[in-house]
């Protein structure tokens, strides 16, 4: 077992396997040559760390993933399995909370569905909707915003 | 207001399927109004897109019919007028589409003329259903008989439905019906049949010369046509095509973005750079255009979005070598050519796209015979089909059959009797050849086409180079004359982005329920109306 804090200080449990789906983790377990010393997390809450290891549970056995790199660049569909989608039914401070996290703890499975999540809610929206679903202010200039409309005509299919 | 919308889809459907009962007859137009017309109507093939949502009403409408040519099941009909579709649907589901289609163009294209006027009188009566509310249902049945003693011109068909129509007791007034009739010429012009789109225009003017002025101002409000300020010519000069995208933003330095509303989280904006390039990265790998919407929003994300090397490189190594090149291109060396910017070759190397059709609409005219002073003439319409496949083979058709009917089955696993495979290979500058079966065995077809882009970056168009007949017994090779063909346009097909393992699942749904939207890379109008002969 090993046992890591939360930012916010509270203690989890969880078996060895489970938590080196996050690369750091896996790292420092490796470095300190000990799994049953306490691992800081500093920069995860413990409502988003318990998220993020309910993940790390369910995918426990998941394969290795393959190389990277070229081999990423060819899965386009931002279909995610039935269980991602359930748990990413959170709400959007949560999803990006759990990105962070994923990114900081080195989860690449679990940033890339947080990360196909958001792509699914931008999916097929305005620039405006776009603003208005993610509190963005509009900061173009007009000349800023035809021009870079004018350079972008060619990939605006529909 | 929402009524009256559905009232026009179903109005259109009507007329779809009267235009496929006629497709093989001569069409005659008077030659003066030709000539300005198909002029003005060059651009229109370049902006063959096709609302698909049409195309489940138009089969609905032609199954209908086909059923109704026995006069008894007509009142049954009209009862039922408000549910056809769902109907159809049920039907739909219950059969092979494939055969069913089949069969549903072969019975309409090899019915005899008394047999089409029958179908047309069908037509008639449960275009005027559909629209009456089941209370007039008495009503209406009056109406059919006018309606079922048709006369031969194909005007007056219609005129009589609009004139039955308004017997019913008009809801509608002429300056509408001209308008819907104007719609449907539009409708005719985007998807390059030139003849029929005339013959409405015609029509629709005779119901209200300012029918135009009607349509502009439903379609194209004053208030629609925002004014983009023009950017100053110091700008202008600074991004020239080819410059770094960041080149854009006047002053990049500071591209935090800030929220709308200081008092509520805007995440997206928040994160890291790295993950808000990851997520953009992402979009743009399952589908551009949201991506390019996305890069809209803010600063930040126009930044992120190109100056992001990996996004623009994966959407490359996605892409090219999918490409069947004569001879191994090597993507890193290739991408030394536009100064190892990833971005500048995906949009400026040619290259041949996957998720849609190539079609190229054709028309010719040609004098006919008349004793009268004023001479016939006939607008011949004829489309090619290309689609290829990743896999270096493609599919070719030659037929008068419009977009709307063709484009949701041009799969390789529904291959019709006239469509032929092939296959294609290219150069890197888009040179293609395709080397495709002919109707007759011996032969082969071979076209050489030029991939060029309407618009900076769209590889949209396939320009003709060569088409030439090869006999495989004495290798004889003759070149076709080019006289009339027109170049291909790509244009976008969602349902082709679906798996081939689900297709006959696919085919059924794309027909019941209308998601293939086809959006066409010629042109970004169009799911707007046409601007076509839309006058003023």
């Amino acid at each position: 077992m090993v046992k890591l804090i939360s930012s916010d200080g509270e203690t989890f449990s969880v078996e060895k396997d489970v938590a080196e789906r996050s690369i750091l983790i896996k790292n420092m377990i490796e470095d300190v040559g000990d799994s049953s010393t306490e691992i800081p997390i500093p920069n995860v809450t413990a409502n988003v760390l318990k998220k993020v290891l309910e993940w790390c549970e369910h995918h426990k056995s998941d394969p290795a993933p393959v190389s990277e790199d070229d081999n990423d660049s060819r899965k386009k569909s931002t279909d995610i399995d039935e269980w991602d989608q359930k748990f990413m039914q959170v709400d959007q401070e949560m999803l990006f909370e759990i990105i962070l996290a994923a990114n900081y703890l080195d989860i690449k499975a679990l940033l890339e569905v947080g990360c196909k999540t958001v792509a699914n809610m931008i999916k097929g929206k305005s620039p405006e909707e776009i603003r208005r679903q993610f509190n963005i202010q509009m900061d173009f200039t007009p000349e800023e915003e035809a021009q870079i409309r004018r350079e972008n005509e060619w990939a605006e299919d529909r | 207001m929402e009524s009256s919308t559905d009232e026009l889809t179903k109005f259109r459907s009507e007329w779809e399927k009267e235009v496929q009962a006629r497709k093989r007859i001569a069409r005659v137009v008077p030659s003066t109004a030709s000539k300005g017309k198909s002029k003005a109507t060059e651009s229109s093939p370049a902006e063959s897109s096709t609302a698909i949502k049409d195309i489940k009403e138009g089969f609905t409408a032609e199954i209908c019919a086909l059923e109704a040519d026995d006069l008894d099941t007509e009142q049954e009909q009209n009862v039922e007028a408000g549910g056809v579709t769902d109907g159809y649907e049920e039907q739909l589901s219950e059969n092979d589409l494939g055969s069913s289609t089949e069969e549903l163009v072969q019975s309409i294209t090899q019915m005899d003329l008394s047999l089409e006027l029958e179908l047309q009188a069908a037509t008639n009566t449960s275009a005027v259903a559909v629209k009456k509310p089941a209370e007039s249902l008495d009503v209406v049945r009056q109406t059919d008989s006018p309606a079922a003693e048709l006369p031969m011109d194909y005007a007056d068909i219609s005129e009589n439905l609009l004139a039955a129509e308004s017997g019913v007791g008009s809801e509608l007034s002429r300056a509408q019906r001209a308008l819907m009739v104007y719609e449907l010429a539009v409708e005719k012009e985007r998807v390059g049949n030139l003849s029929d789109a005339l013959k409405f225009y015609r029509q629709a003017f005779r119901l209200d010369d300012a029918v135009d002025k009607l349509y502009k101002n439903k379609h194209f409000p004053a208030s629609s046509f925002k004014r983009v300020p023009s950017p100053s010519k110091k700008q202008a000069t600074s991004s020239l095509p080819g410059e770094r995208p960041a080149a854009i933003l006047s002053d990049y330095s500071n591209i935090e973005a800030l929220p709308e509303d200081e008092d509520l989280p805007s995440p997206l904006i928040n994160m890291p750079n790295e993950v808000t390039s990851a997520i953009l990265r992402t979009l743009a790998l399952s589908d551009l255009s949201s991506f390019t919407r996305a890069t809209y929003a803010c600063r930040k994300l126009a930044f992120l979005g190109y100056s992001d090397v990996p996004l623009w490189k994966a959407l490359c190594m996605r892409e090219y070598p999918r490409m069947h090149y004569e001879e191994k291109v090597d993507e890193y060396e290739a991408v030394t050519l536009w100064n190892d910017d990833w971005r500048r070759m995906f949009l400026e190397r040619p290259r041949v796209q996957f998720n849609g059709i190539y079609i190229s609409t054709c028309n010719y005219h040609r004098y006919g015979i008349s004793d009268s002073w004023n001479a016939p003439i006939h607008i011949v319409t004829y489309y090619r089909y290309l689609r290829f496949y990743a896999d270096g083979t493609c599919i070719t058709h030659l037929t008068t059959r419009e977009p709307v009917e063709v484009v949701s089955e041009f799969h390789r696993h529904l291959m019709r009797r006239d469509m032929f495979r092939g296959t294609w290979i290219m150069s890197m500058d888009g040179h293609i050849r395709i080397e495709s079966q002919a109707p007759v065995a011996k032969y082969l077809f071979l076209q050489e086409l030029e991939i060029k882009s309407s618009g900076r970056g769209r590889h949209n168009r396939l320009n003709w180079v060569k088409f030439s007949s090869f006999n495989r017994l004495n290798e004889e090779r003759v070149d076709f004359s080019l006289q009339h063909d027109k170049p291909f346009y790509f244009s976008r097909v969602l349902s082709y982005d679906r798996p081939p393992k689900n297709f006959a699942e696919a085919a059924v749904s794309s027909a019941a329920v209308p998601p293939i939207a086809v959006g066409s890379g010629a042109s970004s109008v169009t799911l707007t109306p046409s601007r076509g002969l839309a006058r003023g």
